[in-house]
């Protein structure tokens, strides 16, 4: 262990050397180097995906842009049209104001922001996770078929079911009790997609590195779904509980106030969930790139300075990194723990049947 | 950095959609597949679980009757064990008794036999002696017809033949049995 780490804190610093001794275009690009601009870019959502800069020239990923203009309909086209402040059939990405960095249709002289359902970094990222997903898990149910039920799985196969078993049992069951079997299959795909989405946040290289979970409309969607789950499936004693407390009649008529504060509680839930698991990842991926690019940052700094903060910083990259990874973990266990909580409370047993 | 705390719709919209196929996939084709064989996996160890604990069980009762048959052979061996000593202490003593009975009917029955002979052999000897006597008798009778003093000393000389046999078979005395024979009167 300690020799790898010699190894790579020794390719570092010799890339920092070599980047310090390459052109002086680079010299120059490590002195405008920007860690806001480099963190709202690795965080942020974008039209195509940069994946590294080889001999001078970046190598990028444009994606497709499915956009619906108002004249013109829908438009399909590659987001290589629109890069570096270009226009394309009258689409265009925005470098300032409130949609600065989003796709703008320009029209009769105004801009509005069009119908825009295009493949994105984010997007591209979460469908394919999604099919990661999807493939792994029926990989790993081809395996159960075709094998014995009597055969214990190893490996990969074994931890699925360990995680799958152990949150069904630990998590659902317990929280939910009597009629767990309906909310399962949803609390057990939300944990896996967090899981699964939060540990290819962390691959520092495509397709991995795309911050999908700290982003608010993906949470935004497991947060509804959560919602949908806990007062869909609710019963009667639960709305009874929010609309017509147990609690005196002056903090029900004439000012509903305690059924206000029980239905802003409502949304409140899923809020949190939505809120937290945003902002716990979000802030682990600024934390690592904020780390790494104290590189950059003290590359304009001298030599000693230099390889004190690369070595300082390689070796905090890698504590952070193995914290994000508890913390990946952490986070989907949170959220499904959180919602199967929720949504058993949203089926409470009414008094009379409690007293019974 | 405010895009990503905006809600972005076409973003919502992929990501309602590849949750919603992901969601579909891992229900209908993943998880059933998974829990079924988890589910049949556990029966089974739970099913085996329970036969172990009825093997154990039974083994168990075994056990404990294996140990009751045992306690109950010990206590019966040595109730045999006790019973045959006592038998054979028993045996013995009737053998020893009805071994004595048989010495004691035999030793008696040597007696009743002895005495029997003897009152035989007295009868016998009565019956010899009265021959001789009547023989005697007759010769005396005879010798007394010719001389008398011959007479006399053939009585004697009978006398004492009949005293010789008897000493000879081991007789009593022929004075206790035999009558006198006084000297006048023959």
């Amino acid at each position: 262990m300690k020799r790898t780490l010699f190894i790579l804190m020794l390719t570092i610093l010799g890339a920092v050397a070599n980047v310090r001794a390459e052109t002086e275009e680079v010299a120059v690009a490590i002195e405008r180097f920007d860690t806001a601009e480099m963190i709202v870019e690795h965080v942020g959502d974008s039209y195509w995906w940069h994946i590294t800069r080889v001999g001078g020239r970046d190598l990028t990923i444009f994606l497709p842009v499915i956009a619906r203009e108002r004249d013109s309909g829908w438009h399909i086209f590659s987001s290589r049209h629109i890069a570096h402040g270009a226009e394309y059939r009258g689409f265009r990405i925005a470098d300032e104001g409130r949609h600065r960095g989003k796709l703008i249709a320009t029209a009769d002289g105004g801009e509005y922001r069009p119908w825009d359902v295009s493949i994105t970094k984010t997007t591209f990222a979460l469908l394919f996770n999604s099919a990661v997903i999807v493939a792994l898990f029926l990989w790993v149910a081809r395996r159960y078929r075709r094998r014995s039920w009597k055969s214990v799985p190893r490996g990969f196969v074994g931890a699925i079911e360990m995680l799958m078993v152990s949150i069904e049992d630990d998590i659902i069951k317990k929280s939910i009790g009597h009629g767990y079997e309906r909310f399962s299959p949803y609390l057990l795909t939300a944990f896996f997609f967090i899981l699964i989405n939060n540990l290819m946040g962390l691959i520092p290289f495509f397709p991995g590195g795309a911050n999908v979970m700290g982003n608010i409309s993906i949470t935004i969607v497991l947060a509804f779904c959560s919602l949908v789950a806990m007062n869909l499936f609710s019963n009667r004693e639960y709305w009874r509980e929010i609309f017509w407390p147990d609690a005196p009649i002056w903090l029900k008529l004439p000012v509903p106030l305690l059924p206000a504060i029980e239905f802003f509680g409502v949304l409140s839930k899923p809020v949190a969930l939505m809120i937290r698991l945003t902002a716990n990842v979000m802030g682990g991926h600024i934390v690592l790139i904020s780390v790494t690019s104290i590189i950059f940052v003290a590359a304009t700094m001298g030599a000693a300075a230099s390889a004190g903060l690369t070595v300082f910083s390689v070796i905090f990259s890698i504590f952070m990194t193995a914290i994000e990874l508890l913390v990946a973990s952490l986070q989907a266990y949170v959220f499904t723990l959180l919602s199967a909580v929720f949504i058993g409370l949203s089926r409470p047993k009414s008094h009379k049947t409690a007293v019974d | 950095m405010s895009s990503l705390l905006t809600p972005d719709f076409g973003l919502l919209f992929w990501m309602l959609l590849s949750f919603g196929a992901v969601f579909f996939a891992l229900s209908r084709w993943a998880f059933p597949v998974i829990k079924r064989t988890v589910a049949k996996r556990s029966d089974y160890i739970e099913s085996s679980l329970a036969s172990a604990d009825e093997a154990r069980r039974k083994a168990q009762d075994a056990e404990s009757l294996s140990k009751t048959i045992t306690d109950e052979a010990r206590v019966q061996q040595a109730e045999i064990l006790k019973k045959a000593m006592s038998d054979g202490e028993n045996i013995v003593h009737s053998a020893h008794e009805r071994a004595a009975a048989e010495r004691d009917k035999l030793i008696a029955a040597l007696h009743d036999d002895l005495e029997h002979q003897r009152e035989k052999a007295m009868v016998e000897l009565s019956g010899e002696m009265t021959d001789m006597v009547l023989d005697l008798t007759e010769r005396v009778l005879r010798e007394r017809l010719e001389d008398p003093q011959r007479q006399h000393e053939l009585v004697l000389r009978m006398l004492e033949e009949a005293e010789h046999t008897r000493v000879f078979s081991g007789l009593p005395d022929t004075h206790s049995v035999s009558p006198s024979l006084p000297d006048n009167k023959i």
